[in-house]
């Protein structure tokens, strides 16, 4: 579709992910045994026929643009259109930094000025969805809106951690309540707008220097009747917090996931890991898992997510979990409601995640359910005790456990990288 | 770097593969889960910094074009070198199908003659194997040899299916025997050829001007090469594996899904490059049971696989069982069918409670004896088995079926099932 730009904001980091999200923004979390969040996003595009993408980065952006590259694997390695990066720097007269998603925009109001697009799509990058934006374009254009914004039923749990959308039954938003400690609307937004070009320029430009898009530029017009709510049934989790990243993956070992990454009808694309098929040894087990190509597995594997590359050595037994590339769980280890960031290395007969798991982690509250998370590259030595809870900071090496066993809810964060 | 050029013969009939090759050429036959066999002589190229390819087809060459398409995978998409399809084509003289090897070559000597280069590499798009070029390319500049033929131990019972090859002092090839019964040599040719051009050319022109020529590198070109030129054999000691037969094809496979394969698919210095499949993670259903076997992305296991490759996209019902097996993507084997030694090409349904590899009946397949004689049953692509047909070892069940073509739910071992004569 030409006369439409999508804008991915890219930049968040979420702090609820702990030592998940240290080396990279929500939308780079690797999701689903083979992909990264933001895949989800760009296969919406490819497969909504969309063909222009601006990332707005801000946090860690690198592993993102490695990820992304020039578009290729979404069909973005184009002349006109593709990829475009959009990274804060430094320029006369500002301050750097976006300070927010309005903010962003306001200072790439030069790049959205001398675009051609008549519509843009303004999408999160840190959700997972199968969306048909064409659609909501559809019915942005039948409703002759100046902004759409689209919303989902939400559980009532999550209601407090997102904005909660009334629309009439035309769809036109009535009101919209950020994060409400109590009401009785159910339809979340989902940080999805397409927004009229002369619009959006207009309302950025207003002098009122804008920081929110929803707070500083929707809410305050909606008085004028012109926002209306495309309403989305289909799965859509927000993953930017750690129980919510871990439902998720639970979910899809479901015997029936409400998102279905066998749909051939709505392929995700991801840059391509040129990994060989999984291999499973004699004596291997595995069962109620997904498995990306590239892992090995010789020991038990139950429930669990494997990214591309994961070695389950002889006798070890992996539960519940889910391992990021490269992950190696070396000989009779056991690897119980554990999360274990990228080139996680396990030593042999360690224990991980293991106990009664009823202390709360300090550091990170957001630990539920027993899980434990251990960051990117971190070695934890043979025979090791780790309880639930925990969380275990990027690179940490074997002498940093002290002695030999991690308390229910207890941490080892490096100092000098501050607080995680 | 960027003047290095390959040439690979990528035209191979090989109907020693049966039904694999029936619809694509061998080059393009699956291979390991979820490559093609040319995979390994691209992969070879790239990762010995040749990014300069022609791809010599002729037969069957529409899958082999559909899978290289312009290179991207071995990112040989570029503006200069990158990879090209040489196809014969009907030009400004009696312009032909190619006769033979070293006739492909010839007709399209113009790839040589123009890049202007010391060295070109002739390769064959039909072998498995891992190889830096480089190193063979520097024995050959040491030897300034006008021909290196690289050269792998063959067992003595193989040597009639090779290009034997005899070295002298330096490895200098001092005799070729072609296909001989027994010999007094283990080097066996490998198809792998650096050439200097100018000789090369000049040797190209006298065979096809040769009535008598069969236009074949190994029985025309190189003895008359060793005629007049400095002829050197490359002693390549690593796995090479020519993909020749049903057998070697089958056991090629499973091998890779031992404890220790002669193959190692999963070093990161040496990426095997292909297609990539766009599929979503393998998924193991509970109550699944898989070992020793190879599983690629986007296949959904709920029965029992051991000991086999499964390609993406292939789905093994509950209660299915899949034995020592090769399985082609977007396979489904339903619940309760068992395969014992099968391969199934691609697309293929067995229907449930169907038996395939059943019994130990050891007669030869009663249409090709020479290619199915040693248990393997093989189903071409896009075939509906019905439920519960049981059939023996030894057979060959043709390309696109549907259970109305059975005649019968029995299928002895050796027997054949095929669409019936095209009707015009």
């Amino acid at each position: 579709m030409k006369n439409i730009v999508a804008m991915i904001l890219a930049g968040g980091r979420d702090r609820d992910l702990g030592v998940l999200s240290k080396h990279r923004a929500t939308t780079a979390l690797p999701f689903g045994g083979r992909y990264r969040v933001v895949d989800f996003c760009l296969s919406n595009l490819a497969n909504s026929g969309i063909d222009s993408a601006w990332l707005f980065t801000q946090y860690a952006p690198g592993s993102l643009i490695d990820h992304i590259g020039i578009g290729r694997p979404w069909d973005l390695d184009r002349r006109e259109g593709g990829v475009l990066f959009l990274q804060p720097y430094v320029r006369r007269g500002s301050q750097g930094w976006y300070a927010g998603t309005a903010d962003a925009l306001l200072q790439n109001v030069n790049v959205i000025e001398e675009a051609q697009a008549k519509v843009f799509l303004i999408v999160s990058g840190d959700s997972v969805c199968k969306m048909d934006y064409s659609r909501m374009l559809a019915f942005h254009r039948s409703r002759d809106a100046e902004v759409t914004i689209a919303v989902t039923p939400v559980a009532p749990e999550d209601r407090r951690r997102v904005g909660i959308v009334t629309a009439d039954p035309d769809g036109r938003v009535v009101a919209i309540h950020e994060k409400p400690r109590e009401t009785s609307g159910h339809l979340g937004f989902m940080g999805a707008y397409v927004f009229e070009r002369d619009y959006l320029l207009r309302r950025l430009k207003s002098g009122e220097n804008p920081v929110n898009l929803l707070l500083d530029v929707v809410i305050p017009d909606l008085s004028r009747g012109n926002v209306y709510a495309y309403l989305f049934r289909d799965y859509w989790q927000d993953v930017g917090h750690v129980m919510a990243f871990y439902r998720a993956h639970r979910e899809l070992l479901s015997p029936k996931p409400r998102l279905d990454l066998f749909d051939r009808s709505w392929i995700i694309f991801t840059n391509s890991e040129e990994k060989p098929p999984s291999k499973f040894g004699a004596g291997g087990n595995v069962q109620g898992s997904i498995l990306a190509n590239g892992c090995r597995v010789d020991g038990k594997v139950f429930d669990s997510v494997l990214f591309p590359g994961v070695a389950v050595e002889k006798g070890a037994v992996v539960r519940d979990s889910i391992l990021f590339p490269d992950v190696v769980v070396g000989r009779g280890a056991h690897v119980d409601h554990v999360i274990l960031d990228k080139n996680v290395r396990v030593g042999a007969e360690a224990r991980v995640g293991e106990g009664e798991g009823r202390k709360v982690n300090a550091d990170l509250t957001a630990l539920a359910d027993g899980l434990t998370i251990v960051g990117k590259n971190a070695r934890i030595p043979a025979k090791t005790s780790i309880g639930r809870h925990c969380q275990i900071d990027t690179d940490v090496v074997e002498s940093e456990f002290a002695n030999g066993k991690l308390a229910d809810g207890a941490s080892i964060l490096r100092k000098r990288s501050g607080r995680v | 770097m960027s003047s290095d050029y390959a040439m690979i013969l990528a035209g191979g009939l090989g109907n020693r593969l049966c039904l694999l090759s029936e619809k694509r050429a061998k080059p393009a036959v699956p291979f390991g889960g979820k490559y093609r066999i040319i995979d390994f002589t691209l992969s070879n190229c790239v990762n010995s910094g040749i990014y300069d390819v022609g791809v010599l087809t002729q037969y069957r060459p529409l899958s082999l074009h559909r899978h290289i398409g312009f290179g991207r995978p071995w990112d040989l998409d570029r503006k200069r070198g990158g990879v090209r399809i040489l196809q014969p084509y009907i030009g400004w003289r009696e312009t032909d199908w190619y006769k033979g090897t070293a006739d492909a070559v010839y007709q399209n000597r113009d790839q040589i003659r123009d890049r202007n280069l010391e060295n070109v590499f002739i390769l064959s798009g039909d072998h498995v194997y891992r190889m830096f070029y480089r190193d063979m390319l520097r024995f050959h500049e040491e030897r300034r040899a006008d021909v290196t033929i690289g050269v792998v131990r063959v067992a003595p019972d193989e040597s009639k299916k090779f290009g034997m090859v005899h070295l002298g002092a330096d490895d200098a090839v001092v005799r070729f025997e072609e296909k001989p019964e027994r010999s007094e040599t283990e080097w066996g040719s490998m198809g792998v050829y650096v050439f200097r051009v100018d000789p090369f050319l000049a040797q190209l022109e006298e065979d096809a001007h040769d009535p008598k020529s069969a236009h074949d590198f190994g029985k025309n070109v190189l003895p008359r090469f060793r005629k007049t030129g400095r002829v050197f054999g490359y002693r390549f000691d690593d796995y090479w594996q020519d993909i020749g037969t049903l057998d070697s094809y089958y056991e090629a496979n499973l091998d890779l899904t031992r404890e220790t394969p002669k193959l190692n698919l999963h070093d990161p210095t040496w990426i095997i490059h292909t297609v990539p499949h766009e599929a979503p993670p393998a998924m193991i259903e509970h109550g699944a049971r898989v070992e020793r076997s190879l599983v690629a992305n986007g296949s959904r296991v709920a029965g029992e696989v051991t000991g086999s490759v499964l390609f993406p996209h292939v789905r093994v019902e509950a209660g299915a069982v899949v034995r020592d097996s090769i399985v082609m993507q977007e396979c489904v084997i339903r619940s309760g069918a068992v395969l014992d030694r099968v391969i199934l090409d691609k697309e293929v349904v067995v229907g449930k409670g169907a038996r395939l590899g059943d019994g130990d009946g050891g007669r030869p397949n009663a249409a090709c004896p020479e290619h199915l004689s040693s248990g393997i049953t093989l189903v071409g692509m896009s075939t509906e088995l019905p439920a519960e047909v049981v059939i023996g070892r030894n057979c060959r069940i043709g390309s696109d079926l549907r259970p109305g073509n059975f005649a019968s739910l029995e299928i002895p071992s050796g027997g054949v099932v095929d669409l019936g004569p095209p009707s015009h």
